[in-house]
């Protein structure tokens, strides 16, 4: 930066500099003069002139540092949305780009909100923690980050510190998808009565986009209450749409409450949507076998089993032979 | 002055005297002359002279007879004197003298004057026949006499008199070869008339109007004749068979200045005759052929009229428009016939204008026809821009503003109100107008969509500018309570209330806060809204605020329940109840204080609501519905409360039913928590009722056996269930077989307690008999016919046989035995208990297949299975793939960046 006497010494040089051009044309000396004057600030206000081009070029220097800074920022931002657009399918890649685009715009909370997400997908939980909290300098949304950094705890299996992060949500924004987080660690520390509290509490909300139902059925299945988490579980198909977990959940709930047809039909939807599980064909093979006696059905099923690569094939082979004797004492029957 | 008076009357009276003496002496003179007749040969010249002298004097003393009779008469009205006797002509001297003159000079130069005297005398003196001779005579006798006009007029008149119609028309039509004779006009007036007696009326308006066309406008004019001419050709064009026919005859006529005059009269004449049809065709036809007719406008009024008599309204009214708008002074016609104006048409405009807008504005309302009432809105604004300083300016211009109210157009119906409103100077009836500029625009507010804030404002402004006018009418609180309205349809409620306010000052002060409440009501702020009905009930003990205020108090409760702030809620309830006990909304909030107790799990505040129920609503079931509701809740968690709650439940309903349902709920799950004791005491009270229905009866026996049984008193349970066993014909009842079952389990035990020991074969048959039975006695079940007690029957069977063959391997063996003896012993032993194993499993297997049947899965197929598991692994053991049942987290989703804080989406894992 130039001091504002540097600034007026260069513009003298620059007039005296301007005098042979001016004789060359002719111009009367006390012309020269006046215009000598005046670029030395002499005729004019002197401090308005140099404020004038200090300003110019304070203004052109801070014209050029914006078009720097807004290049950057384009860059940083097709980082960003670049990397949000492979978060989900490509988390290394993701990673890599935001980190890139942090150097060129540091600023930015949902940069590191967004590589906190990519470290969580690729386990790496010390480093997503890490980032969520840098996300916080930025002003991040509090609540957002602490329920960010509960989910993380409670991958590592810290479910004490889990919970402590979903409270510091809680006490900022009364979140169903922060309580929802906080019920479900209870339900896994087997805390069931606070779980199923929490739940209750958000069930008047607009959960539609919330599994809930799933939630309390698998609360319900592990407190042994299989009639009421077959009731969840069909409510949760019902408005949570058709996850194939909680069809899993239902089917291996209906066998619990030894409602084998139903499980079977579960189960051949499963199949359907997922033909390449075997353990499905296993069940149904041993429905068709013990509980309705179809042997032909359960030979199928079996042999399914073994096909889509089940892992227990030796039992499965006797059971197979098993299945063809009882189908000819049937037939001899 | 009345000296000179007298002497006046008296010159008067002289000269009326010496008058008389000298007619008198003029009438002597006469007579005496006449006397000679007969004497002397008389000079008919100097009779003649004499005569005329005569019949003037006698004619002028008759006059002055009549005249002093007249006064007499007039003079001695009411009064009971003597009758005065009129005067009478007397021509009898004349005819006297003059029969014998007619005949002595009859061909006399002038004997025609003499035989004209006489037929006058005789005509004058009645004796008509003779004079009607007399008059003939002349006509044969002088055809050269200038009496003949006359003569032959009065024969004309004495045959048109006496009906005699051909006569009177001939003798008429003589008179006319005399144009320039006085009788001619009359003579042509008569013989009209004759035709018109004949029924010939064109005939007769030829005449009639001949006479017209000669008198009209001065020319020859015959005072009264053409005025009666005229009268008697409306009379006869009214006779023609058709009007249109008698429309179409003056048309052929020509050009006639009286025209209009006969036209406009024939209307008169035939709206007179009620002939409205005929007439409304004469107007009709004189507007059309005579435009420039400065009368046309009232034509169009009197057809208008005829029209409206006639039940045409519609037509009426079109006509009447068109006369609004044809001849208005704005109107070229105007203009052209009355260039200096015309009082008479700006009136009949003005009432027009008025009354068919009047008209069009009723019809529209009624009807509900935006036509018409166009065309009222259309007619008043014609009449404002035609009458600007009428005095029913103001008046037409409300009209104006309530056609545009009721034909919709609101806005400028407001306009118009506001217009009107200033013009009043009264405050009353401009308090009423500009209320009613307020109201449109209420209405406007109500049509209106989107900002209506505009709408508002217009309002307040109206109240503003007339608020001491609508004081004064009685408008000032509704204007404020329709303003605070519409601010609350535009849920700005603060300033619905603050417009309301200055209100709660007033005389209905309670109103205005009622109103207040309920913006507040309407606003959400249930508590706001509570307090003011609070203090307002307190203060009156309306009984319509009370049951608002209990309801209100009923719907804090509900948003507390709602928002799960119990304790609030039951406060609300609470005092819900406590305002307004005696009615449903009472009973609603104990039921819902209930039902906060069952969700709190909280026994004795149900309890308690119960006894408040009890005491507050007898008859009602809410009590009962309360009780098993509440048992309903806790009986998962807290069974044997439950069950407490159903028995009191059962104590406080008299329907049978539901005591035995109730009573039975309780037994099942003190039964469940082997509470036997108390099943056993709730299962007597069950068998005590009378109206217990038999299978209710059976189960009710069979839990109660049961659970004698489980207290160890199986005496009592046994004769209980053979007390049931009686009723073992009923095949279909499980609880019948159930205790069967019971006592077939009492007999198992003693089976699989009995050992086989030493002796062998003596243990053995004992064992074997009682297995045998047992399976007999099992095998009997199947007549039950039930799938789920197949299965149990099955695997007891099974047991049994599994406990013969481990009864066998385990036997007691003989003590001398030698190793390889004992160990031949033992094989012995297997080979003699294998086939109970074998049985065994045939057992078991025999329930799968019910199960698979009968779709009955059980707790005894599933231990029918165990048993196959354990008996035949290979054939039977299988295991599920299960897995982890776990919760589902959710995760942070990433946030897009350009759009700065964009929503936060969340997956699942």
């Amino acid at each position: 930066m130039l001091s504002r006497d540097t600034v007026k010494i260069s513009q003298v040089g620059s007039a005296k500099k301007l005098v042979p051009l001016c004789l060359k044309t002719g111009w009367a000396c006390g012309t020269l003069f006046f215009i000598l004057l005046f670029l030395t600030g002499c005729v004019t206000n002197q401090k308005e002139g140099y404020s004038l081009k200090n300003r110019i070029r304070a203004e052109s220097e801070a014209l050029v540092k914006k078009q720097q800074d807004d290049e950057r920022q384009r860059k940083a931002i097709v980082l960003f949305n670049n990397g949000f657009q492979l978060i989900n399918n490509d988390p290394i890649g993701a990673n890599a780009l935001y980190r890139e685009g942090i150097i060129l715009m540091p600023e930015r909370w949902e940069a590191y909100y967004n590589l906190g997400i990519t470290y969580m997908k690729l386990y790496d939980h010390e480093r997503a923690i890490k980032e969520f909290s840098n996300a916080l300098k930025y002003n991040a949304p509090q609540s957002k980050v602490y329920n960010a950094i509960g989910v993380t705890y409670q991958s590592m299996g810290r479910n004490g510190d889990a919970i402590k992060y979903f409270k510091k949500a809680l006490s900022l924004e009364k979140s169903p998808i922060v309580i929802m987080n906080i019920a479900n660690i209870y339900q896994d520390m087997g805390q069931k009565e606070e779980s199923i509290k929490l739940y209750h509490q958000i069930e008047f909300v607009d959960i539609s986009k919330l599994p809930l139902h799933n939630n309390i059925g698998s609360l319900k299945y592990k407190m042994g209450d299989f009639k009421g988490a077959r009731d969840e579980f069909n409510m949760a198909l019902e408005k949570e749409g058709e996850n194939i977990q909680v069809l899993y959940y239902q089917a291996q709930t209906l066998l619990m409450l030894e409602e084998y047809e139903n499980a079977l039909n579960v189960y051949k939807k499963i199949a359907a949507k997922n033909s390449a599980d075997p353990e499905p064909y296993r069940n149904m093979g041993i429905i068709y076998e013990i509980y309705l006696g179809d042997m032909a059905s359960a030979y199928e099923n079996y042999t399914a089993y073994i096909k889509n690569g089940g892992e227990k094939t030796k039992d499965m082979e006797s059971w197979i032979e098993v299945v063809k004797v009882k189908m000819v004492k049937k037939e001899g029957q | 002055m009345e000296g000179r008076k007298t002497e006046k009357s008296a010159i008067n009276l002289n000269e009326t005297s010496s008058e008389k003496r000298f007619l008198k002496e003029r009438i002597k003179e006469w007579e005496d002359y006449m006397n000679l007749t007969g004497h002397k040969d008389l000079s008919l010249d100097t009779i003649l002279r004499l005569t005329e002298g005569y019949l003037e004097a006698k004619d002028i003393l008759y006059k002055k007879d009549m005249e002093e009779y007249e006064k007499a008469l007039a003079a001695e009205k009411g009064s009971l004197k003597e009758e005065i006797r009129q005067p009478e002509q007397d021509y009898s001297s004349i005819i006297r003298h003059f029969r014998i003159l007619s005949d002595e000079y009859r061909y006399r130069k002038g004997a025609d004057a003499v035989h004209y005297a006489l037929g006058y005398a005789l005509y004058e003196q009645g004796e008509r026949d003779e004079a009607v001779k007399v008059f003939e005579g002349i006509i044969k006798n002088y055809p050269q006499s200038i009496y003949l006009p006359e003569v032959n007029f009065r024969l004309g008149e004495f045959y048109f008199e006496t009906g005699q119609m051909g006569e009177a028309r001939d003798s008429y039509r003589r008179v006319l070869n005399y144009p320039q004779s006085i009788f001619y006009d009359k003579a042509v007036y008569k013989l009209g008339w004759v035709y018109y007696k004949i029924d010939d009326f064109k005939n007769a308006s030829d005449l009639f109007m001949s006479l017209i066309d000669r008198t009209w406008e001065g020319k020859f004019k015959e005072a009264g004749l053409t005025d009666d001419s005229v009268s008697c050709l409306v009379m006869s064009l009214t006779h023609f068979n058709k009007i249109d026919e008698a429309v179409e005859y003056l048309q052929s006529k020509g050009v006639r200045g009286y025209a209009t005059l006969v036209l406009e009269k024939i209307g008169e004449v035939l709206t007179q005759e009620t002939r409205y049809e005929n007439a409304i065709y004469v107007y009709d036809s004189l507007i059309k052929n005579f435009p420039d007719n400065p009368n046309i406008p009232f034509m169009y009024e009197k057809m208008a009229a005829l029209l409206e008599v006639n039940g045409d309204k519609e037509t009426a009214i079109a006509k009447r428009e068109i006369l609004a708008h044809q001849y208005n002074y704005t109107t070229a016609w105007y203009k052209k016939n009355h260039p200096d104006g015309s009082e008479k048409i700006d009136s009949l405009i003005f009432r027009t204008i008025v009354d068919v807008s009047k008209e069009y504005h009723l019809k529209g309302k009624s009807e509900a026809n935006i036509k018409y009432l166009q065309s009222a809105i259309d007619g008043y604004r014609n009449f404002l821009l035609l009458f600007p300083k009428s005095q029913n300016y103001k008046e037409i211009n409300l009209l104006l503003a309530e056609a545009l109210f009721d034909a919709g157009t609101y806005n400028e119906a407001a306009m118009e109100y506001e217009k009107t409103a200033k013009l009043y100077q009264e405050t009353l009836k401009r308090g009423d107008i500009a209320y009613s500029a307020f109201l449109t625009h209420a209405v406007i507010f109500n049509k209106s969509e989107g900002d209506r804030r505009a709408v508002i404002n217009n309002a307040a402004r109206i109240l503003e500018a007339y608020e001491k006018d609508f004081s004064l009418s009685g408008k000032l609180e509704k204007a404020h309570y329709t303003i605070s309205d519409m601010y609350a349809r535009i849920k700005a409620y603060d300033k619905a209330r603050d417009i309301i306010m200055p209100l709660t000052k007033g005389k209905d002060f309670a109103n205005a806060y009622k109103r207040i409440a309920e913006l507040y009501l309407e606003e959400g702020n249930l508590g706001s809204s509570e307090d003011i009905y609070s203090k307002l009930f307190s203060t009156s003990k309306d009984p319509e605020l009370q049951e608002i205020l209990a309801k209100l108090r009923y719907r804090l409760g509900d948003e507390y329940l709602k928002a799960g702030k119990l304790n609030e809620a039951v406060e609300k309830f609470n005092s819900a109840f406590t305002v307004y006990p005696d009615s449903d909304i009472g009973e609603g909030s104990l039921m819902k204080i209930g039902h906060i107790h069952i969700q709190r799990k909280n026994i004795s505040g149900i309890r308690d609501v119960v006894g408040r129920m009890a005491k507050a609503y007898p008859n009602s079931s809410g009590s009962l519905s309360l009780l098993v509701e509440a048992g309903q809740q806790i009986e998962n968690d807290e069974p044997l409360k439950a069950a407490m709650l159903y028995e009191e439940a059962s104590s406080i309903t008299s329907d049978s039913k539901n005591i035995q349902k109730l009573l039975f709920a309780a037994g099942i799950i003190y039964e469940k928590n082997k509470e036997y004791n108390k099943a056993v005491e709730v299962f007597k009270k069950c068998l005590l009722k009378n109206e217990i229905p038999p299978d209710r009866e059976a189960e009710a026996r069979y839990r109660l056996g049961y659970s004698q049984i489980k207290l160890g008193k199986k005496e009592e349970g046994m004769e209980t269930f053979s007390r049931l066993k009686e009723r073992s014909g009923q095949t279909d009842n499980i609880f019948v077989a159930k205790a069967e079952f019971l006592i077939l389990k009492e007999r198992i035990n003693v089976y699989l307690d009995m050992k086989i020991t030493q002796p062998f074969e003596e243990t053995l048959s004992k064992k074997t008999e009682l297995l045998n039975h047992l399976i007999k006695d099992y095998s009997d079940m199947a007549r039950y016919k039930m799938p789920e007690l197949l299965t149990e029957m099955f695997f007891s069977m099974g047991i049994a046989l599994e406990n013969f063959r481990d009864s066998i391997l385990h036997s007691e063996r003989p003590s001398d035995l030698t190793k390889e003896e004992l160990e031949e012993y033992s094989f012995l032993l297997e080979e003699k208990a294998y086939p109970y194993d074998e049985k065994a499993v045939r057992v078991y297997e025999n329930s799968l297949q019910i199960s698979r049947e009968y779709k009955v899965y059980n707790e005894w197929m599933r231990k029918g299975l165990e048993r196959l598991v354990n008996l035949r692994p290979a054939l039977y053991k299988r295991g599920f793939a299960f897995k982890d049942v776990k919760p589902v987290f959710i995760y942070p989703e990433p946030v897009m960046m350009e759009a700065g804080h964009a929503e936060q989406r969340y997956s699942k894992n």
